[in-house]
């Protein structure tokens, strides 16, 4: 059925797959140049090498990666053979090299791809994609100094939506902005969504307090977390469409995982979610629900979500007498951590990494509604506590301020090269970084433990 | 010496940090071996400002702004205003600093009464101004350049006879035009600015510390400390704002 591809675009990948061996033995990935390359001599390059593959597109604000590791996680236990693209390179290129290192002799090697997709790269790819499935995850304003962009981000997937016309979309039924899109997309739909409130969740509803239809103000019969919930205009009668994939109890939340009750089309059974918090719930449900649309059936989706690794939320590496990663993104977070940290049975370091990118959340104040106090107070086994990242210097001053001993407080300029040196027979060290600092911590554990990257 | 600091409602004007201030004015005074009480007046509860030296409030969330205003409906307003009067010394960020003024009005023209303790008043904007923002106080607040980040949809505009606590050196202050950020009356210090401000703001903040003592114990200059930690985040802070010449700044 797939014919081999023309030579032009055969010449295209092999651009591709030279610069990018080439990039990685020189120790240089995640780059974009070689998939610019490869556009460049071939535009049209990402139609002709979607050609029989049957692709799974996740778009949205927040959540890409986990759920892309997730559907990722379903297809090994289904067995079926897929490639995906490295977390981060999720643009134009990243995506079109990915494309170009699965073709063998002119023809797809994997007929099954999974692919993560910036918002606005996904505009311009989908209508050259024709994804089967493509799934949303959310659309936030997801820290409060990206305010604005959200209509902009709606826009843009609504566009993806309408290119690729056949693909089945999944949208998250909880997000009024997201589920808004079946209104005017011709695409057949799925939703997702959580069925009940969320205990302790921090809710703000300042992301989409309006009716996207007539602008009244949304009631709410429940909220999950942000603006997430059973949201209804009491105007015009627009409210939460109703789920094929609904979580329908959380009987509880952790910071390693939850367990909820899954309900797949007729089908009811506990799961556990292997990671913690209540986005990952939303993160496991967009996976389900692809992979509902992608015809794998509810047992194996179960079976295959509950085996997926867990990943930077806490884990651990065997480089000295233990490294542990716990990601942390808000002050519910890092009291969990606290917590952690006090019940830790033998001396150890400390390593907090603060980054301030956009995906961290520009404003850091939050970190001083944490009460870092606890670490001071007696009883917390650490020894020695290390800073790092674009504002490190801040939880520097928030530890002091804490009650941190000045001597055991070390200001740390290159977290990545202080990762390298850490010795075998050091204290075991715990890092809690913010996202981009995880992102840029963890390669360099994952290389030192021999681990594989996220997708090799 | 000794100040006792009033932390008034706690429980509502809670967002972004702005504790971290209580956490500064408290170990600020510490460190110099300084004795120091924060006591916390949340809404409804019994308690005056007669025996209290400073007062801090917070900034908090729009929705809970009608529950702030019927407790100040019931008394506290009328003693927070003659507290000022009297030369008590208050910081005020954000929501907490906006409810000084006489009024907040909204997009479709609706104003909400406030305490009318300072003459200003905010009108809400359309476009929310956020970031990493800094400003240059006046002679009489210190005169630091001080770094926090701001994130508000009111424009406040003073009255004439009203100071700003500083002008905007990059970022937009009271209303992104007039190039005034915050107030300064009596010894109220108001501000846009979280960060929280004063962790990494020291001068400011012994400014606050010792217009508060001054009243208290008379003129008094607080002893300087090392302040390492304190230029070190100011500086990260300051170089994201001016990444050439963020030194003129420090």
């Amino acid at each position: 059925m797939t014919d081999t591809l023309p030579l032009r675009a055969r010449l295209a990948c092999g651009v591709c797959n030279l610069t990018r061996r080439a990039l990685r033995l020189l120790g240089r990935g995640g780059t974009n140049l070689p998939g610019q390359l490869a556009l460049r001599v071939c535009p049209t390059l990402p139609a002709l090498l979607a050609r029989g593959v049957r692709i799974i597109a996740v778009s949205g604000t927040n959540g890409k990666t986990t759920a892309c590791r997730m559907i990722a996680a379903v297809l090994d236990a289904a067995g079926i053979p897929y490639f995906a693209n490295r977390s981060g390179a999720n643009l134009r290129a990243g995506v079109t090299a990915e494309l170009a290192s699965n073709i063998r002799r002119g023809r797809p090697v994997k007929r099954v791809a999974v692919l993560e997709c910036d918002e606005a790269a996904l505009r311009t790819l989908s209508g050259q994609l024709k994804p089967e499935v493509l799934v949303y995850t959310n659309v936030f304003r997801d820290q409060l100094d990206r305010y604005g962009e959200v209509t902009h981000t709606l826009s843009e997937l609504e566009t993806a939506a309408k290119a690729a016309p056949r693909a089945t979309l999944c949208l998250n039924a909880d997000d009024s902005l997201l589920a808004s899109l079946s209104l005017s997309c011709p695409n057949p739909l799925r939703f997702y969504g959580v069925g009940v409130p969320v205990p302790h969740a921090s809710s703000g509803r300042s992301d989409a307090p309006n009716c996207i239809r007539c602008g009244h103000r949304y009631e709410y019969e429940y909220t999950t977390y942000a603006h997430l919930g059973g949201f209804y205009c009491p105007d015009c009668g627009w409210r939460r469409p109703t789920p094929s994939v609904e979580v329908t109890q959380i009987s509880a939340l952790g910071l390693d995982g939850s367990d909820v009750t899954l309900r797949i089309g007729a089908d009811t059974a506990p799961l556990r979610v292997p990671l913690g918090a209540v986005y990952n719930i939303y993160n496991a449900l967009a996976a389900v629900s692809a992979l509902d649309a992608f015809g794998i059936d509810a047992q194996t989706i179960r079976a295959g979500v509950h085996a997926a690794p867990g990943f930077g939320r806490m884990e651990h590496f065997p480089i000295g007498r233990g490294v542990t990663m716990i990601l942390v993104k808000n002050p519910a977070g890092f009291t969990q951590v606290l917590d952690y940290l006090a019940g830790f049975g033998e001396d150890f370091d400390l390593m907090c990494c603060l980054n301030d990118n956009a995906q961290d959340g520009r404003d850091i104040s939050w970190i001083w509604d944490v009460p870092l106090e606890k670490l001071a107070e007696g009883g917390v086994r650490f020894r020695e506590v290390y800073v790092s990242g674009t504002r490190g210097e801040e939880m520097l001053l928030r530890l002091k301020h804490a009650g941190v001993p000045l001597p055991a407080l070390h200001l740390v300029k290159d977290g990545e090269a202080f990762l390298r040196g850490v010795a075998a027979d050091a204290r075991p060290l715990v890092i809690v970084p913010t996202y981009t600092a995880m992102m840029r911590l963890r390669p360099v554990l994952a290389h030192r433990t021999g681990m594989r990257e996220f997708w090799e | 010496m000794e100040l006792r600091i009033c932390h008034l409602y706690p429980d509502v004007l809670n967002l972004y940090g702005d504790g971290g201030n209580i956490r500064a004015l408290e170990n600020r005074l510490r460190w110099r071996g300084h004795d120091v009480t924060v006591t916390p007046l949340p809404l409804g509860a019994q308690g005056s400002f007669t025996d209290c030296d400073l007062i801090f409030i917070g900034g908090g969330q729009d929705f809970e702004q009608e529950l702030l205003l019927a407790d100040l409906a019931r008394g506290r307003g009328a003693a927070l205003k003659s507290a000022i009067a009297d030369g008590v010394s208050v910081l005020a960020v954000c929501g907490g600093y906006q409810m000084l003024g006489a009024y907040y009005q909204n997009q479709a023209g609706h104003r909400c009464g406030f305490l009318g303790a300072i003459d200003f008043y905010t009108e809400a904007g359309d476009k929310r101004m956020i970031g990493n923002f800094a400003f240059r106080c006046g002679a009489e607040s210190g005169g630091s350049a001080v770094v926090g980040f701001e994130n508000h949809s009111g424009r406040t505009r003073l009255g004439s006879g009203v100071s700003p606590l500083g002008q905007v050196l990059a970022g937009f202050g009271n209303n992104g035009a007039d190039g005034g950020e915050g107030v300064r009356f009596l010894n109220v210090f108001g501000t846009y600015s979280h960060g929280p401000v004063l962790p990494k703001n020291p001068v400011l903040c012994d400014q606050i510390l010792e217009t508060a003592l001054a009243r208290r114990y008379g003129a008094c200059t607080l002893a300087p400390l090392p302040d390492a930690e304190e230029r070190y985040a100011r500086a990260a802070a300051l170089r994201e704002l001016f990444p050439r010449n963020w030194r003129e700044y420090v």
